[in-house]
């Protein structure tokens, strides 16, 4: 085995036993980064010189004793929407080809500061508007968009070049390529992880969390992420301790919501077996299941459109009237819409949402999580435009990725992508676990004793590599 | 005569009027909700007020 093959535990505590040294594990993740991303596209910017030197740094820092915790020597890899100080960043976006900030991003900083190394940037669908990734292929199978918009950073973990990835959720953006490349992706509680120098999509939308190779890992990123931070003002003030959680599978005391609307309404059959296996999983663990309605879900599309793009157009209206041609044909039109949006229109949404948030906290009452597939398919092949279901409607790509996942995005309630068994044609699944306001710590517990007994979740082939790996 | 860009321009004009009416499709699912007297949810501080059904973890 190859070091970049271990995952985020294994890695540090080989780290923290100086079994590893940090400049082998970076070496072996920059030369894996070289064979595969050329197939994949996952990185916009590689910044190996710097990861090379700070390596050596960690290196030399851990044999005098300064070891900072279970991130020190880890690659990581950094959507291309946060900033990242003399480093390029260009939301994968023409209108942002030359940005160099001066400053990073304070989720940026967090994991810098924990001792994690950036292998680069990740590509992003423009400027989080959208949930293809074009430009990057699923490393599951090469013809199959990763999902997006942080797509580039779930390739990066899905593809084993690194442990941790950072990634921002307006509609989804964090939880669907994670389902859709098979890892795990939090979406913190609205304001528990700062999204200060992080390039807006919809401030009251947006959120900030990790990408991992497991619910653990997630949970150690989760750790150095949380915190107040003054340039947020949506940061809470909220600290529990640590994340991870304990090696206990018991979920006796836990009490699953399993819907009997929408989760499961116009689902690719296979995804909806998966996921109501993995709940099943859940009982066995002892989990109480409990049927429950979910409510105003007529409400959601409308609702999160109503919000997402006259925010959006708003951020880029001066840009997109003085620079139009460099915005690509989906984001620009969206955008020049939003233009035409009525101040009415964005009001209704926010009724419309107050009452989808106080819908939603009564449905808590009688559970502790909801469990539900995190996308209602599987990858769609390249340049596939929409889905046909069985009832006879056909659904736009985009449409459909979102639908499961943005209601956690209107309530700002935290939910945990976890991979399950993969379908007949190799493809993963997500299982989505969503909770109450802050309860991140028995999501990352619920999931992490799925994933026990779900066993290694199968990685990736490379028989699209020419000369293997 | 029309020019390429001019074409170009009108066929870019229908696009994005035709999204609009798309949005406003959707939107119309908004239309007719009995939101009584309830306020937006705006404030992207307000989220996290006990309001909003969520604890106040600034307290």
């Amino acid at each position: 085995m190859q070091p970049h093959e271990l995952d985020l535990t294994a890695a540090a505590d080989a780290i923290f036993r100086r079994e590893l040294s940090p400049v082998e594990l970076i070496d072996s993740a920059l030369d894996h980064l070289d064979r595969v991303d050329p197939h994949l596209s996952a990185f916009v910017t590689v910044t190996a010189g710097a990861a090379r030197e700070e390596a050596a740094i960690a290196e030399s820092d851990i044999a005098a004793g300064r070891y900072r915790g279970p991130l020190h020597g880890i690659p990581i890899a950094i959507k291309d929407l946060f900033d990242t100080a003399g480093v390029l960043t260009t939301s994968s976006s023409a209108v942002r080809a030359t940005h160099v900030p001066d400053r990073d991003a304070t989720a940026v900083r967090k994991l810098q500061s924990a001792g994690a190394i950036s292998l680069g940037k990740t590509h992003t669908h423009e400027f989080a508007f959208g949930t293809i990734t074009p430009q990057s292929r699923n490393p599951w199978a090469v013809d199959r968009v990763p999902g997006g918009s942080s797509g580039g950073s779930a390739i990066a973990v899905s593809a084993g070049i690194v442990g941790i990835a950072l990634g921002s959720d307006t509609g989804g953006s964090i939880r669907i390529p994670s389902a859709l490349c098979g890892v795990v992706g939090l979406k913190p509680t609205f304001g528990l992880v700062s999204r200060a120098g992080v390039t807006p999509l919809s401030w009251s939308l947006d959120h900030v969390g990790p990408i991992a190779g497991t619910v653990r890992d997630a949970a150690v990123a989760l750790d150095a992420l949380v915190g107040y931070d003054d340039k947020d003002p949506a940061s809470l003030r909220h600290n529990e301790g640590s994340y991870v959680p304990d090696s206990g599978r018991d979920l006796t005391n836990v009490r699953v919501g399993v819907p009997t609307n929408y989760y499961f309404d116009n689902v690719e059959p296979e995804v909806q077996a998966r996921v109501l296996e993995a709940i099943d999983v859940l009982a066995g663990l002892g989990a109480t299941l409990v049927e429950v309605e979910v409510p105003l879900t007529h409400l959601v599309h409308a609702t999160q459109w109503g919000l997402m793009v006259p925010e959006a157009t708003t951020y880029h209206q001066d840009s997109l009237n003085s620079h139009p041609e460099l915005y690509s044909d989906d984001v620009r039109l969206l955008l020049e819409a939003g233009q035409h949006l009525l101040a009415t229109d964005y009001l209704r949404a926010q009724r419309s949402r107050a009452l989808i948030r106080e819908a939603w906290a009564n449905l808590f009452d009688d559970i502790d999580v909801l469990a539900a597939p995190t996308v209602t398919s599987v990858a769609a092949r390249a340049g596939q435009e929409t889905i046909d279901w069985p009832d006879g409607s056909s659904e736009g790509i985009s449409d459909t990725y979102v639908r499961l996942s943005a209601p956690a995005n209107l309530t700002g309630l935290p939910a945990l992508s976890v991979p399950v068994r993969v379908s007949s044609d190799g493809l993963p699944i997500g299982m989505q676990l969503i909770g109450r306001p802050l309860s991140e710590a028995t999501l990352l517990q619920v999931g992490a004793s799925y994933e026990l007994v779900r066993g290694q979740v199968r990685k990736p082939g490379w028989s699209w590599l020419p000369t293997g790996v | 005569m029309t020019t390429h860009s001019g074409h170009r321009n009108r066929e870019h004009a229908a696009a994005v009027a035709a999204t609009v009416m798309g949005i406003r499709g959707v939107l119309s699912a908004l239309d007719g909700v009995e939101y009584a007297e309830t306020p937006p949810a705006f404030s992207f501080v307000a989220l996290t007020h006990p309001q909003n059904g969520t604890p106040d973890a600034t307290a």
